[in-house]
């Protein structure tokens, strides 16, 4: 009788012990490959949706309310600035390209984003159907954007839903873009001119080729509230005051900008906060600091997954373990039949790596279920779903059969060491 | 060339009195039949452990097919228990999960089929080949416990107590199936028992006191 077949024989005759194990090691895989998953998903979302930004100039204020609302438009605008004051920034000799952001409506809870072109580049962004806008009101709308090309709207005032509807200058959707798995596919885009026209502000004449590389001479508005404005519902006023002034002068949100090396990176937010009125962030440095106060850096979450893993290697011993000594006999038989100390060693790990195997494969499937289902949730709340590729799949099969292999050794080692002698002595 | 050699063989039987199981010398010849006979305690499974290697004497030799088990390591001492001794214990020891074939093809890394089931045929036990070994009566059980000694065609056989328990009928029945089938395989049989009705059956009979 192969081995092999002695090995699954043993498993198979304790069905239930055998199941739970797997299960137990099923489970804990599952999990560590969830967890691990979604944490190499968000981390990649957070670097894909950040890499149209070096560093974000902005309104004084909180640095990571900066990045969150610029970058990640995920939270209300720190405030204005004047276009005047970002323009000098533009033409700065460290700065490769800059793409100026005038946010302040959006069309069912999507943000519309005056821009320019680059920031669509920027995320490798292509067109999916129609074009790029050619004058004010025309926009391109993300891949989960419920709008198509010939599509009309009306913005609402502010950046989440409920505010009121500029329904007198209506937008047309005249491209649609193909999903990128970032932020973009959830945005809006326009010119900078339609945000400043809508509110009253100075419409300037931009480029979009002058965007890509030295930030051209646009003029921006922006009614994003300011800090104070916030705590006090302040968006609505700030609108009505924009919209009241015709020939006010022109504010953006943000700019978004390329340095040409990591010294430029690094020095160049270090003389915006001391010399101006403005504020400069470095993005990845300001979520990598978000993380460490939440302490869900990747470390956390390896850490959780070492200890599943760990969990995984206790299910494996428990399953193969626990039924050593009801065994006694059948190993000492197979040593006094003459199976090898070695062999018999080999056959319960083969037991062991037979849970572990069975319970990777169960995890893997209901983990790529599990995940797809997860990132299909994600992707119905904030629509771009989770794209991983999956770096941590092949460290954390290799991880739990080291675990499995580990975890079969003591029981083997003990099964090794039946002794068939006693046999003789068993008297009926 | 004998199968099995003993000579000076010493070893204690562990009791409170610090007895010495004692043998000058004893050969076993091919199809040899040998009856180690005596009561609890006079040293009978101990001596099988000596003679099977699975124990090593504390003074003498014992040679099994001209190897002294002393003179190899524990892994060549498995490998030439495998293939030269076959083992009916007194408490079967058949494993349960396994079926009735798949504990006689234990035996054999590489099963002679067609021998094992000339063997079942034999034994009355062909129809059985699918069934569980806890499935098995006593007598299927003792039957199977004997064709998977003999199944890979050993040198030598040794039995332990393989009738206790047993009315005369199936005490009788019991030794010559073993007597029988070891004959037809070759093989050499040493039985160690305490069971008197056993001495007719056999050429060579070793009394063991305590």
């Amino acid at each position: 009788m192969k081995d092999f077949s002695l090995a699954l024989s043993a498993l198979s005759a304790r069905k239930l012990v055998s199941a739970l194990s797997i299960l137990l090691t099923a489970f804990g895989f599952m999990t560590a490959f969830t967890v691990l998953q979604t944490g190499s998903a968000i981390e990649n979302r957070i670097a894909r949706d950040s890499r149209a930004a070096d560093i974000v100039i902005g309104a004084k204020g909180s640095p990571l309310q900066l990045v969150l609302s610029s970058v990640y438009h995920a939270d209300i605008p720190v405030g204005n600035i004047a276009y005047a004051d970002a323009e000098k920034w533009m033409k700065h000799p460290h700065i490769a390209s800059a793409v100026p952001l005038a946010l302040g409506d959006n069309w069912h809870g999507k943000r519309i984003v005056g821009t320019t072109r680059g920031y669509a580049d920027s995320y490798q962004a292509t067109m999916a159907a129609g074009g790029w806008w050619q004058k004010p009101f025309e926009a391109v709308a993300g891949a989960a954007v419920a709008l198509n090309v010939g599509d009309t709207f009306a913005g609402s005032h502010g950046l989440s839903e409920g505010g009121h509807h500029h329904d007198a200058q209506p937008y047309k959707i005249v491209g649609k873009l193909n999903p990128t798995g970032g932020v973009v596919d959830r945005l809006i885009l326009t010119s900078v001119d339609s945000v400043l026209l809508l509110h009253g502000q100075e419409a300037h004449h931009h480029h979009d080729d002058e965007d890509k590389t030295h930030a051209a001479d646009h003029d921006h508005a922006d009614e994003a509230p300011t800090e104070e404005e916030h705590h006090h519902h302040g968006q609505d006023e700030a609108h009505d005051r924009a919209e009241a002034a015709p020939g006010t002068p022109a504010e953006i949100t943000a700019l978004l900008v390329k340095t040409r090396s990591p010294m430029a990176m690094m020095n160049l937010p270090r003389s915006v906060n001391r010399e101006t009125a403005l504020q400069a962030v470095n993005p990845a440095l300001e979520m990598a600091r978000l993380r460490s106060v939440f302490g869900v850096g990747s470390k956390s979450l390896v850490l959780f997954s070492g200890l599943l893993i760990a969990l995984v290697a206790l299910s494996i011993f428990a399953g193969v373990a626990g039924s050593l000594d009801s065994r006694t006999n059948d190993l000492a038989v197979l040593r006094a039949l003459g199976y090898t100390r070695a062999r018999l060693f080999r056959i319960i790990v083969m037991e062991g790596m037979a849970i572990t195997m069975a319970g990777i494969a169960l995890g893997l499937a209901v983990g790529v279920v599990g995940f797809a289902a997860l990132s299909a949730r994600i992707e119905a709340l904030n629509g771009s779903p989770l794209i991983s590729p999956t770096p941590a799949l092949g460290i954390l099969c290799a991880a739990v059969f080291a675990a499995g292999f580990i975890a079969c050794l003591i029981p083997a080692w003990r099964a090794s060491r039946s002794e068939p002698a006693r046999l003789l002595s068993q008297r009926a | 060339m004998p199968i099995l050699e003993l000579s000076n063989i010493q070893h204690p039987l562990g009791d409170a009195n610090a007895r010495l199981l004692s043998l000058s010398s004893l050969t076993i010849e091919p199809a040899q039949r040998l009856l180690l006979i005596g009561p609890s305690g006079a040293g009978k499974t101990t001596l099988l452990n000596i003679m099977s290697g699975l124990l090593q004497p504390a003074a003498g030799t014992a040679q099994l097919m001209g190897q002294d088990y002393a003179g190899i390591n524990a892994s060549v001492r498995d490998l030439l228990r495998r293939q030269h001794i076959g083992f009916v214990f007194q408490k079967l020891h058949l494993i349960g999960h396994l079926s009735a074939a798949e504990n006689i093809r234990l035996a054999a890394d590489i099963p002679d089929h067609a021998h094992i089931y000339a063997l079942m045929t034999r034994m009355n036990i062909a129809d059985l080949t699918e069934r569980k070994a806890s499935q098995l009566s006593h007598g299927e059980a003792q039957r199977v416990a004997i064709a998977r000694a003999l199944s890979h065609r050993p040198k030598i056989v040794f039995a332990d107590e393989p009738t206790s328990a047993l009315d005369d009928a199936q005490a009788e029945a019991v030794a010559k199936l073993l007597i029988d089938e070891a004959a037809a395989n070759g093989a050499a049989l040493v039985v160690a028992t305490h069971d008197a009705r056993l001495k007719p059956y056999f050429d060579d009979v070793m009394e063991m006191a305590i």
